[in-house]
Parts: structure tokens; C-alpha cells; sequence
């Protein structure tokens, strides 16, 4: 320890430059974030940069790779020197940032004490996704521009990855890649990430302790590999298991009813060409709950035993945010099917065999807050005020409260809530900003608001059978004759009857 | 003497290029041993492997007692290693760079570090990336000597310097570095000459010869006969042999006053006049690396 130390110093010594610029750019951040948003993505950017070249300097200062580096006769301890940059990563990139969160929160007007679990993982997040992954690579090369080029190629591929899971995601065949309802994405990206931490912590220890730097490469590029693997592949049902496993509470589907609603109640696909929309009814919701549905697979069974199977399909809600009823619970499940399919049943009875991923809310809280200028505690860490545009705008520190929010604003106005959430359980989210918000439609006579939030209680899937349905009805043509408005009537007296109609 | 460095049958090889082939010599404790040999004789290679810098392919490097693989920290207390090649935390000044390096080593000792460095004449507080090749050099042997090392290894220390840095650089080894082995690689054979106590020759990665210096210089000598040789056999260990009109020049290296006469009488007959002259190691040196390193 007493040789880390000695390290330390040493570093520290040669790069306060780096370590006063790394400083500035977090005050600027903590800054930016709080009085001129509108240059707080700059401050960001600029602090990632400053990060990871700080990162890389550091680590440089002794680098592995190579055979005629001062350190490598000098009697150096392997623990002591990864030891001595990992206390500098943490003095000098960590704790800045953890500052200037520290700033913001405080200048949000945030309680300190209660944002300490958010901030300490926000902090543990940093140093995964971020610092490790740096120190990592930077071990495995030998100067600042090899060390840029492996993380720009890193980066390249991180985007290619995620369009790749977009592409897959729209992809019938692909069924197997695809990522899941947003909500429970924190179940494949934290499996990423365990990887990459695991591989990231491996690959330091091989560098640090053996120098072999050409095993530590085969190691970084597999672990990086895997990391895509798990990040692409990681099965969504796999992620509603885990996600069912944290409920608190059980359900019983039974009492739950499932139908298909008219196709005028569906909405328009964003790829109308061949698309099947079935707007799906769930009711029977026990009083005092609330339904989400987070996914669903759909099977066609044709009178003749031929199947078609969806996959994955991540409904779109039919409420806009504003539950009129909640005992009942609309969700949209627009469907490619497969044309040759869609050709020979379309126009015959087929029976949809539908299994849906559900998540039921409860365990209401209300409070009734002034709308005005100036943030005033609401619930479970919000913080709400009067936004641009006289919108009812509510704060969050680290993450959205894993919690469905409403709001409704004036004595008479439309309850609606924020239907974008994560069911994570941890307490942060990956970002320099802590600062999460939402807006509400408000009225603009309103004075006050009704903030009510009910938490997730159980996880669960139920399976159903609705026969008899002809797909005909829902394709994007029967949508539009349902919305066309009736024609006019005329004034020819040979057919009376159809106006009667 | 027992050795502080021992190579074992050690190869190495970068791909299929072979680098060292074999080799098998070692180092006595208190000797001050030069390794010399043209470039690419895998000099540097042998070092690094003895400093654990690099893997042997085969075979392997006894350092102080223990393979070179297994040297750890605790070892590195007590080698001192000066490379031309090696690089230095230049941002650091010369006081700095002595303070930094205190605490790694248990026998630092204080009184010579200051005494190096008054004697190298080195300005303490100037960064050490503003040093000339010579000051540069001094200051990593003020670092490598200060904790009394029982090995030194030096790799080419005085490539690119003036004379008179280069006998500040022998003055002090020879003053400060008394009862440590000194393990030295040069293509300075002038200055190894003057001080080195033991010899070893590479040539493309086999060993030539590993023998004591006052050896070495007796059995080489520069011979030359007035005549003409007969048709008797030429003995091998004649070697660079020059003919010029009536005057015949060799190199003799396996000289032994009474054989080396009563080879000569063989070939040139009794009688002719011989010179018989002592070689400097410059030339022992260039009279191997032509001969393609088979004394």
C-alpha cells in the first residue's frame, strides 16, 4: 500500500495539468447542468474526453506494453503500481464528477442524504462503463494515439451493435436478437456489463501481473465480443424471468379476461405494408390495480393447423398516457405476418393464440402540490414546478422513480402519467446529469396538482385464446373504412333504406 | 567465485528468427564482464531476458541464484540496469528522480547518492527530458548505483558519448560500484579493455568464447614472418591471414610462445625473422567478427 501511495503522489505530481483541466471541465459540467442547459451535452462530451485522456495519461505514465520502459527493472510491485492508477482514476476522474453530481443535486435542491444511494451507483456505474474500461485499455497500448484508435474502433462497434439490435428488433427472423421492453432492458444491459467488468478486471490483473500484452489483446477483443453477444442475444424472455422473479406480490391471471377490440381503436403502424393490427383488451384488473402490458407473442392458428408466430412485439399503448378506465387495459400489437400466411387465412377465421407479459401497479400515494415557478417535494424524491410552455414539470434525482407517476392538474383536469419507466432496482442510472424529468399536460388556469404514484407489485404472463377472428378486419385497409366518415346522404328517393342504415 | 548470472542452454527466437542459439556462459561474482559482438549478435536480447524483460524461447538465465522469470521486486533491489535504450520519467529533475526512487530500495544509500551526483556534476533541478545524451546517462547511473547493487547491467552505456563523460561514467564504476558485478555490453572495446575483468563474444546469437580478459589478450597475437609459406598445412587457429610480397601476417589465437614458434618453423621453414606482437581487444575483436566468430 505504502509503495501505491508512493506511485500516487508520483502521478499526481506529473499530471496536475491534467488533473486542474480534468477539475475545470467537472465545475463547468456541474455548472452548465444547473444554469445554462443549454451547453451541458458540450460539458459532457468535453468531460468524457478529458476522462479517458486523464485515464490513458495515467495509466502511461507506466506503460505495460513494451520492453524499455523505466519501471520494468526497477522494483516495482504489480498490485502496488494497478493499485497506485486505480486510486488515481478514483481520486481524480471519480471524485470530480461525484462533485459536481454532488453540486447539482444540492442546486436542484434535492435532499443530499436521500440522493447518497443514487450517487454512490451512479459512481459504481462510472467506474464499470466507463473508467475500468478505459484503465483496460489503456494497459494494452503503448501511447495516447493507439489508445484513442482502439476506442474510437471500440465506440464504431458499440454503434454498430446497437443498430444492429434496432435492425433486429424490426426483423421477423431475428427473433432471437431482439432486446424487450425498455422497462426490463437493465436485465440485458446489466448482464453486459457484469461481462465486461469481469473480462475489463481480467485482462488488468493479466497486463499488470505478466505483461503479456498480446494474450491481454486476444482477452480485451473476446471479452468485448462476448459483452456484444450477451447485449444482442441476451433472450427478452430470459429478462421477464428475472424481472418476474423481483415481484413482490403474486397475481392471478385468472380473473383476467382478454379481447380484441375494434380495429378503429387501433393505431396506424409506422410500416403500414402488410401489417396486422390487433388493439388487444385486457379486463378484469382487480380494483385498486393497474395493468401494464410490457410485451406479447402472438400465434396464428389456422383452421388447417398452419401457425404463425410474432415473436416478440412490444405493444403501443392505446391510452395516450391518460387512463380513462382502469379495470381495462388497451394495448396494440401490430404484427407483420408473413404475406403467403396473411394471403390463404386472411380473409377465413383463424385463432389468436396470445401470451402477454404484464405488469400490475398498485399501492397508490397521493399528494397535492402548488404549481409554480419554484420546485416543491411531491413523492418518492420528485421534485415538481412549472415548466416552459406553463407545463407541470416534475424532477428526479439519478432515475425516474421505478413507480407509474400521474399527475393531474386543477379540480377538474384529465389524470395522465409517464408510461416511460425502468422496473430496475438500482438507484441510478449511467449519466454525468442526475437529473431526470417528465412533463404533464397541465391546465393553464390549474394551481395546483395531484401527484399520485403507484408502485409495480407484480410481474407476470397470462395465455389466451380468442378464436374466430379474421385478420381481414385488421389490416391497415379495415382500419381505414372504420374511420371513414359515413357518406353524405343524398337526395335520391329510390333508396330511403340505406340512410335508415 | 560463484556466479550471480548463469545462461543455461538459452534460445530465443522471434518467430522463426532465430535471435540467441544455445547459449552457455556465466557470469563470476565480482568480475566485471564485458559482452561484446557485432550488431545483431543478441546482445541486447541476452540482457533483457537476464532482466526478465523478455521470455526465453528455451533454455534459460540463472540471475542471482533464481531463473530470470521468478524475479520479483525483491530481486530488482539488488540489480542496478543502465540501457542507452532505456526510457526515463523525463518530466522528472534529477532530485526528484532520486527522491522517487528512494523509498523502492531498502540500501539506498544517501551519502553516495549525493556523492554521484556532486562528482556527475548534474544540475538537480533541471528536468531530465532537457539533459544532453551524456547528463541523461550519468543520472541513470546515479539512479542505478546509489543503492549499492550486487548486480549492474549495463546495455551499450557509452554509445554516443564524449570521451570525458565516458571516463566519468568508468571513474565512478570503478569508485562506487566496488563489490558489485558489473554486467557490461559494449562496442566500446576501448574503454571495456581498460577495466573489464572477464570477456564473452556473441555472433549471431552463438557464443563465441566466454573467458577472463588477462586469458584472452594472452592468447591473441598479431604475427609477422618475413618468407614465403610452404605447401605445409596452415594450423586453424592462424587466422586472418594476409600475404604480401615476402611478408606474411596472421593472427595467432591460441598463443603459446614455444607451439606458436615451432608452428611457424613448420610453415616458413627455420630461420625466418618473426614479429610477434600483442593485440588490444579492437582487434581481437574485428579479427573474430571477420573470421564469422570461430576462434
Amino acid at each position: 500500500m505504502r509503495q501505491a501511495i508512493h506511485i500516487f503522489k508520483k502521478d499526481a505530481r506529473a499530471l496536475w495539468l491534467e488533473v486542474l483541466l480534468l477539475l475545470a471541465l467537472a465545475a463547468l459540467l456541474g455548472w452548465t447542468e444547473t444554469h445554462f442547459a443549454g451547453a451541458a451535452g458540450v460539458a459532457e462530451l468535453l468531460v468524457i474526453l478529458a476522462v479517458n485522456y486523464v485515464i490513458a495519461r495515467v495509466v502511461h505514465a507506466e506503460v505495460i506494453p513494451g520492453h524499455n520502459q523505466f519501471w520494468l527493472t526497477r522494483p516495482y510491485r504489480w498490485k502496488s503500481l494497478l493499485g497506485a492508477k486505480l486510486l488515481f482514476v478514483l481520486v481524480f476522474v471519480n471524485i470530480p464528477i461525484f462533485a459536481a453530481q454532488c453540486y447539482m443535486i444540492v442546486a436542484e435542491g434535492f435532499s443530499f442524504t436521500q440522493s447518497l444511494p443514487g450517487l454512490i451507483w451512479s459512481q459504481v456505474l462510472m467506474v464499470v462503463c466507463v473508467s475500468l474500461p478505459a484503465t483496460c485499455l489503456a494497459s494494452l497500448t503503448a501511447g495516447l494515439m493507439p489508445f484513442l484508435l482502439s476506442e474510437f474502433i471500440m465506440v464504431g462497434a458499440a454503434f454498430i451493435s446497437d443498430a444492429m439490435l434496432v435492425r433486429a428488433s424490426r426483423s421477423s427472423f431475428l427473433g432471437a436478437l431482439q432486446a424487450g421492453p425498455g422497462a426490463i432492458e437493465w436485465v440485458r444491459d446489466s448482464l453486459g456489463l457484469v461481462v465486461v467488468t469481469c473480462f475489463a478486471l481480467f485482462v488488468l490483473r493479466l497486463q499488470y501481473k505478466t505483461r503479456q500484452t498480446e494474450i491481454g489483446t486476444r482477452w480485451a477483443i473476446g471479452g468485448a465480443v462476448v459483452a456484444a453477444i450477451v447485449f444482442l442475444c441476451t433472450p427478452w424472455t430470459l429478462a421477464m424471468g428475472v424481472q418476474s422473479a423481483l415481484s413482490k406480490q403474486a397475481f392471478d391471471g385468472s380473473s383476467l379476461n382478454v379481447g380484441l377490440e375494434s380495429v378503429s381503436k387501433s393505431v396506424f403502424p409506422p410500416n403500414p405494408v402488410g401489417a396486422v393490427s390487433l388493439p388487444i383488451a385486457v379486463k378484469g384488473t382487480p380494483a385498486s390495480q393497474e395493468l401494464e402490458v410490457d410485451a406479447l407473442s402472438i400465434t396464428l392458428v389456422a383452421a388447417d393447423g398452419q401457425t404463425w408466430n410474432s415473436g416478440y412485439v412490444a405493444p403501443i399503448e392505446l391510452e395516450g398516457g391518460a387512463k380513462s378506465d382502469p379495470a381495462e387495459t388497451l394495448a396494440d400489437g401490430i404484427l407483420h405476418v408473413d404475406p403467403a400466411f396473411l394471403n390463404s387465412e386472411g380473409a377465413r377465421p383463424v385463432t389468436v393464440h396470445a401470451k402477454l407479459y404484464l405488469t400490475s401497479f398498485g399501492d397508490p400515494h397521493s399528494v397535492t402540490v402548488p404549481i409554480q415557478p419554484q420546485p416543491v417535494n411531491a413523492l418518492d424524491g420528485l421534485r415538481c414546478a412549472v415548466g416552459f410552455f406553463h407545463q407541470f414539470s416534475c424532477q428526479s434525482i439519478f432515475r425516474w422513480p421505478r413507480r407509474r407517476v400521474y399527475a393531474k392538474t386543477g379540480e377538474d383536469g384529465v389524470e395522465s402519467y409517464i408510461r416511460t419507466i425502468s422496473y430496475s432496482p438500482f438507484p441510478a442510472t449511467l449519466g454525468f446529469n442526475p437529473i431526470e424529468g417528465h412533463s404533464f399536460p397541465t391546465r393553464p388556469d390549474a394551481t395546483q396538482a395531484t401527484v399520485t404514484t403507484k408502485a409495480p407489485l407484480s410481474y407476470f404472463q397470462i395465455e389466451r385464446e380468442i378464436p374466430g377472428v379474421s385478420l381481414a378486419d385488421f389490416t391497415i385497409d379495415a382500419k381505414r373504412r372504420a374511420l371513414r366518415p359515413p357518406p353524405l346522404p343524398t337526395s335520391s328517393p329510390s333508396e330511403p333504406a340505406r340512410r335508415d342504415r | 567465485m560463484s556466479g550471480v548470472f548463469r545462461a543455461v542452454e538459452l534460445s530465443k527466437s522471434y518467430g522463426k528468427v532465430p535471435v540467441l542459439n544455445a547459449l552457455d556462459f556465466e557470469v563470476p561474482e565480482g568480475s566485471v564482464f564485458g559482452l561484446i559482438g557485432p550488431n545483431g549478435a543478441g546482445k541486447t536480447t541476452t540482457i533483457k531476458i537476464m532482466m526478465n524483460i523478455l521470455q526465453p524461447t528455451s533454455g534459460h538465465v540463472e540471475v542471482l541464484g533464481m531463473d530470470s522469470r521468478q524475479l520479483g521486486p525483491d530481486d530488482l533491489t539488488k540489480i542496478g540496469y543502465v540501457s542507452e535504450n532505456q526510457e526515463m520519467p523525463g518530466w522528472m529533475t534529477v532530485k526528484y528522480l532520486m527522491d522517487y526512487l528512494k523509498p523502492f530500495y531498502p540500501t539506498w544509500d544517501d551519502a553516495l547518492a549525493a556523492r554521484l551526483l556532486r562528482d556527475f556534476e548534474l544540475p538537480l533541478d533541471r528536468e531530465i527530458n532537457k539533459f544532453s545524451r551524456g547528463m541523461w546517462m550519468k543520472a541513470s547511473l546515479a539512479s542505478s548505483l546509489a543503492y549499492r547493487p550486487r548486480l549492474l547491467v549495463l546495455d551499450e552505456p557509452f554509445t554516443g558519448l564524449d570521451p570525458l563523460v565516458r571516463e566519468d561514467l568508468i571513474n565512478s564504476l570503478v569508485n562506487s560500484a566496488s563489490g558489485t558485478t558489473i554486467f557490461l555490453s559494449s562496442h566500446d572495446l576501448g574503454e571495456i579493455e581498460t577495466f573489464a575483468s572477464h570477456i564473452c563474444y556473441l555472433d549471431s546469437g552463438r557464443l563465441g568464447f566466454s573467458e577472463e580478459m588477462a586469458s584472452l589478450t594472452a592468447r591473441f597475437r598479431q604475427v609477422e614472418v618475413t618468407g614465403v609459406a610452404t605447401d605445409t598445412e596452415w594450423p586453424r587457429e592462424w587466422l586472418r591471414r594476409e600475404d604480401t610480397p615476402g611478408v606474411v601476417r596472421f593472427v595467432e589465437s591460441r598463443f603459446n610462445d614455444e607451439r606458436t614458434k615451432s608452428n611457424i618453423a613448420k610453415v616458413f621453414g627455420e630461420g625466418r625473422p618473426v614479429s610477434i606482437q600483442p593485440m588490444p581487444l579492437r582487434a581481437i575483436f574485428v579479427t573474430l567478427a571477420r573470421h564469422a566468430g570461430k576462434p
